[in-house]
Order: structure tokens, then sequence, then C-alpha cells
């Protein structure tokens, strides 16, 4: 089938399975609807909705039949990208419907006599047979090495990743409202007035269910099952973004409690008062350290051996670790940079504190206790996973390269720093001096400009045998790279993963052999003879072999 | 100084030490109930009860002659919904100069709650600041705080 016909098709199966779900949705909604209070009682409103089930479901029924019966004679339409895409649009409206429908479910449920309707099942009655009727097709040997489905990996990437946002989201609400619950337990003096009691909010536990259920379906029964480089970059983004929330929680609970010690006694703080900071920032520690603990069990030995899935790569181990190394830094960085903006601003708060926006204490207490806990946390991030990687001693070719790519982010992230800073600082400085306006109004303004351009610079002079040392190992050593574009008529197939190591492959075409031809004037006039066994919608190739032969192939992709 | 990582789990011991010693530290100097707080108590626990007439007695000479007591009354009952619903949670106090400034958090569940209904002011503010004065050797509320910020009609709420 070529491009336009397929593409008509598609179009075709999509507009009319639309039209038909959303009309049946609402005729079922009225007819659910016992007490007519939600959509009226009149019944011819659901006029149009009858006209989009009678005009839209024959055409999808018969349309789809008919895609269904060339997909099974043929393979290559079974695995075109177009009906790849139609199939996973399909599931992905499917999956929005059939959740939002458990969403509402499972915050009703505590009322299901009173406050839930039937009409909430409409979605559920609709959605859920084209759901099914979709998967199959959809996930036939999507994860094969010959013929992978990207299209439906994208789409249970998606899942997976949305399931996951709904469970860290959801499951964060639920742990502060726990925590707050148990501040209010441990001094209930502090409650004024209301009740005490746990904050039960049934949307935070239906949006956890429906994540967990989506986590489940996406993840458990079908990414986590098959090692492919999608899932390596999914634990990769994972790991590192969690363990940074965790450093981040910590570092401001750490800063929060600091800034508590410098400002003791200047005012009188409730217990809950002192501390409504921490459930909301320790939330985000207990989550992240749960999914963290998850996901970076598959690639961090842990003594007891307990871990969840395996991964075949340590590619995933060495992002990690040079990830945390790079968390460090920003840490050390972060806390130098404060620590020096304080102590810039020192002279002015001798001098001139009504240039300063001080805190409750009367000085930059929150800077300051900013500085200390992000250098207690880089300092310990980084020594400790200094240790880590120097003590596995595996040269892997990996580590090599995420060596590499750390030291690159190091020295492109500093040396920007370093310039916007510098540009600052002059731009400052060039217009107080024309403006004639030069004194410690100016060191107030340069002093955080400073203080990056000083703790970049720092940053690069530490590195610079370390970066200098890569550059010069990359000019001498540099692999060059060959891209090929493959013909393979069959044999080249179980070399596949060879090739791919030794050259990058563009593209892999495969191609059947239809003969080999003359090149005088009746044979090229023969070649489409033998052309119409294979029709023309197929994509023909002619290679000429020497100056009296050519080879005749088609496309079978 | 050099720490020596031998242990993995180390990196997670001095992280807990530490902030457990800040911990321990900064919950030094909790507040006990100063008489200005017991009277905001007061006020507000009987604003909750329906018993404006007592609440109202917490009121400063100069709050009253700005809100009649009829007039507080009807207000109050605008919002006793409101304060029905909420939770509030004393935050910290303050002397500043002959005032006391006590700021208490408002939480407020809204389920059941008709919020456009127009008696309800302001139903998601956070926080309030509640002026204290001492009057005849008691503690009066000078300010007019949340629920009732205002002493209007309908027309002028805030």
């Amino acid at each position: 089938m070529n491009f336009s016909k397929r593409l008509l098709i598609y179009v075709i199966l999509l507009v009319t399975l639309n039209i038909f779900c959303f009309s049946f949705v609402n005729l079922l909604g009225w007819i659910f609807d016992l007490s007519n209070d939600l959509t009226g009682s009149d019944p011819p409103m659901i006029a149009p909705f009858l006209a989009g089930i009678i005009v839209a479901l024959p055409i999808w029924v018969f349309t789809w039949r008919f895609a269904q019966r060339i997909s099974i004679s043929n393979p290559s339409e079974s695995n075109s990208k177009l009906r790849n895409l139609y199939l996973n649009i399909v599931l992905g409206i499917s999956i929005i419907n059939i959740s939002l429908f458990g969403y509402r479910f499972f915050v009703g449920f505590h009322q299901l006599f009173n406050e839930f309707r039937f009409g909430y099942i409409a979605s559920l009655i609709v959605w859920l047979p084209i759901f099914i009727i979709h998967i199959r097709p959809a996930q036939k040997e999507w994860f094969s090495e010959n013929a992978r489905a990207r299209i439906h990996e994208l789409f249970l990437n998606i899942t997976f990743l949305v399931s996951l946002i709904l469970i860290f989201i959801s499951g964060r609400q639920i742990i502060l409202e726990l925590l707050n619950y148990i501040l209010r337990l441990i001094f209930p003096e502090d409650v004024l007035v209301g009740s005490n009691a746990f904050d039960y909010n049934s949307g935070d536990i239906s949006r956890l269910i429906i994540g967990i259920g989506l986590w489940f379906y996406a993840w458990n029964l079908r990414i986590k099952k098959s090692d492919l480089d999608f899932r390596t970059v999914d634990i990769s983004v994972i790991s590192v973004s969690q363990i940074f929330i965790l450093f981040v929680s910590l570092f401001v609970i750490l800063g929060q409690f600091i800034e508590l010690l410098l400002g003791l006694d200047n005012i009188q703080e409730s217990f809950i008062g002192r501390f409504e900071f921490f459930p909301e920032v320790f939330s985000f520690s207990i989550m992240s350290i749960l999914i963290w603990s998850y996901y970076s069990s598959s690639f961090i030995p842990i003594k007891s051996g307990m871990n969840f899935f395996n991964v075949s790569s340590s590619i995933n181990k060495w992002i990690y670790r040079y990830s945390v190394r790079a968390i460090g830094v920003i840490f050390i960085i972060a806390g130098a940079v404060s620590g020096l903006s304080f102590l810039l601003g020192l002279p002015i708060q001798f001098s001139k504190p009504d240039l300063l926006i001080p805190d409750e204490m009367g000085w930059e207490t929150g800077v300051i206790s900013a500085s200390i806990s992000a250098t207690i946390m880089g300092l310990l991030i980084f020594r400790y996973i200094n240790y880590r990687i120097k003590k596995d001693i595996s040269v892997e070719e990996q580590k090599i390269k995420v060596e590499k790519s750390y030291l690159y982010f190091v020295a492109i992230l500093f040396l920007v720093v370093l310039v916007g800073a510098l540009i600052a600082i002059l731009t400052i400085f060039i217009n107080n001096l024309l403006s004639g306006e030069i004194g410690l109004s100016t060191l107030n303004i340069i002093r955080w400009p400073l203080s990056f351009a000083v703790s970049s610079l720092f940053i690069l002079i530490l590195y610079r045998k370390n970066i200098s040392t890569q550059f010069k190992a990359s000019s001498v050593t540099s692999v060059k790279e060959y891209k090929v574009e493959i013909f393979d008529s069959g044999s080249l197939e179980k070399h596949k993963d060879q090739l791919s190591k030794v050259f990058k492959v563009k593209k892999w075409n495969s191609i059947e052999n239809i003969g080999k031809f003359s090149i005088d004037k009746s044979q090229i006039e023969n070649i489409p003879n033998e052309l119409e066994k294979i029709g023309s919608n197929k994509d023909y190739l002619l290679i000429d072999l020497d100056e009296k032969n050519i080879w005749v192939y088609y496309y079978n992709n | 100084m050099y720490i020596k990582l031998s242990n993995k789990f180390i990196f997670f011991r001095i992280s807990f030490f530490v902030i457990l010693i800040f911990f321990l530290s900064s919950c030094t100097g909790l507040v006990e109930k100063s008489p200005a707080r017991v009277a905001l108590e007061g006020y507000l626990k009987n604003l909750k009860n329906a018993d404006y007439e007592t609440a109202y007695e917490y009121y400063s000479e100069e709050n009253k002659s700005n809100c009649p007591v009829n007039q507080f009354k009807r207000n109050a009952d605008d919002v006793q919904e409101m304060i029905d619903q909420s939770r509030l949670i004393f935050k910290s106090e303050k002397k500043v100069g002959e005032k006391v400034k006590i700021n208490f958090l408002i939480q407020f569940d809204d389920t059941d709650i008709d919020l456009f209904d127009n008696a309800i002011v302001d139903p998601y503010l956070d926080s309030e600041t509640a002026h204290l004065v001492s009057e005849n050797s008691e503690w009066k509320l000078d300010n007019m705080i949340w629920p009732i910020h205002w002493c209007d009609t309908g027309e002028n709420n805030p």
C-alpha cells in the first residue's frame, strides 16, 4: 500500500473512532444519568450522538477490517509507521479516558451511593474495549530486534513517566499531610482552633492508585522486562533526578536548621511555626529516596544483594556517579559563592547597613546559613562519591566516556559562568564609573557576580590539568567514525550488532533480489516485465555490477 | 582535615548526626503560652462556638468604636461556616512597643464550602497577624483579623 492510501485509511479510522466514542460516551451518560440532573431530560438532545454513532461506526468497522486484512497478509504493512502511530494514538486516548474514569471512581468511592453517578462508567464501557482491540496489534513484537516498534516504545515511555510523576506528586502530598499530622500530634497546644485530625484528601489517594496502575502496566509488565536503550536512559534520568531532589531537600532542611540556630531568641515561635518547613521539604526527601532506592538498586551493588531488576550495561552506574559528583561540585560552588558574597557584604553591613536587605536578625542570616549548608552537603557528597569512584578499579569503556563528558560539563559550565559574571561585573563597574557613583553601593551590586567569577575561576584552576589532558587525549586518540547505509539482502542480518559497533549505521535497508540483467536495450526493456510480478507500489534499486551487467533489487521495508 | 570514608554508609551517618544536632539545637527556646496568646485563643474559640457577645468582649476599645456589636455579630454569622472548616495554628509572637503581634497560620478545608458566597472573603489567606494591646491589665484585640476583616455591610467587603 502506498503512503497516501495508508494515510487516508488511518486518518479515516482515527476520525471515525473518535466521533463514535464521543457520541457513545455521551449517549451512555444520558442513559445512565437516571435522575437526568446532569444532561437534562430532553430526549432530542441525544440526536447528534445517535447520528454520530450511526455514521461513524460502520465506516470505522469496515476500514478497520480492511486495514487488519492487509496487515495480516503483508508483514511490512503491519510494521508501517503510520499504522503504529494510529494504534498508539488510540491507546493514548483510551488510557487517558480510563485513567480519568479511575480517578473519578476512587475519588467518589467513599460516597458511592449518593455522589457517584453511573455516568462515570460510560467512558470505561466505551474506551476499555477500544483499548483491548488496539493493544494487541500495537504491541506485536514491539521489542524484537528486527522490527522494533519505536512508536510503541515512545507510548510506553510517556505512560511510564506520567505514572511516575503522578506517584511522586500524590505520594509526596500524602506524606506531607502525614508529617503535618505528626507535627500537630507532638505539639497539640499550637492548634488554636479547629480539629487536630489527619487531613484525608481522596484526590491524592485516587491519583496515587491511578499512578501505580499505569506504572505497573508501563514499567512492570513492559519496560522492565526488556533491556532496551531507552530503559537505560530512563533509569539514568530517574536515578540522577531523584538523588538531586534528595540532596536539595536535605540542603534546605540543614540550611533552615542553621538559620533557626542563628536566629535563636530573636522571635518567640511555636514548635509548628518553627518547623513548618520540615514536612514541606522532608516529604520530597522521602519520596525521592523511595524512587531512587528502587531504580538505583539495578546498578548500585548492595551487600544484602537486594535489587529489583538488572541492567546489563555499566553505563548507568558511571552516569550516576559522575552526575552525583557534578551535583557535589555545584553544591560546593553554591556554598562558596554565597559565603564569599556574605563576606563581601560585611563592610557594607558595618558602614551602610541600609543598602542590604537584612533578615529578622538584622544580618543576612539566610545567605550564611545557605552557604554553610551547601558547603557541608557539597563536601560530603564530593568526598563520598570520589571514594566510590576510586574504589571501583574496573576500567570500563563507559567509565572513560562518562568521565570525559563530566569534565566537558565542568569546563563548559564554569567557563560560561565565569564569562557571564565578568561581563556583569564590568557592565556594573563601567556604568557606575561613568555616572560617578563608585563606592559601597557598587560593591554591594557586584559582590554576587564577583563571587561567581572567583568561585568558577577556582574550579577551573583546580580542574585545569584534567581538562587539558582530556582535550589533548581526545585530539590524539580520537576514533574516526564511518557512517554507512546498508542494503541487506539477508546475509548481513546476523552481523547487525557487529556492524553497528564498527560503523555508525545511518539506515538499514532490507532488499530482495530480482535478478541480474545485461546492460543492453532488450534486457533493460525486459526489466518491467519482471517487476510486474512484484508490483508497481514497490521502490526498486538498480546497481551496476560491471560494464555489462546490473543487479535489480526491491526494498523490503 | 581528612575524613577517612572507609564505610559506605559514613555519608548518611554524618548527614544524620549533623541534621540531628541542628534539629535538637533549634528546638530550644520554644515558648510558653503568654497572656496575649491566651486572649487571642479566647476570642477565636468563642467565635467558633458562635458566642459572639463574649468574642466581642475581647476587642479593644478602639476596635469596638470602629465596629458596633450588632454589625460584628452579623459579619460573624456570615463567616461561621468558614471558621468551622478552618484550623488555625499559632506560629509566632513578637513584642513591638506596647503591642504584641501574634502570627497564626490558616488551614482551610474548602470541600464543603460554597466559595461563591459573597460573605466568604479571601478564603485562601494563609497567615494572619493579630495585634493585641493591654487595657486594664487585660489583653485585647486591636485590629480586625481573619475571618472578620471588616466591619461594613457586604458591599464594602475587602
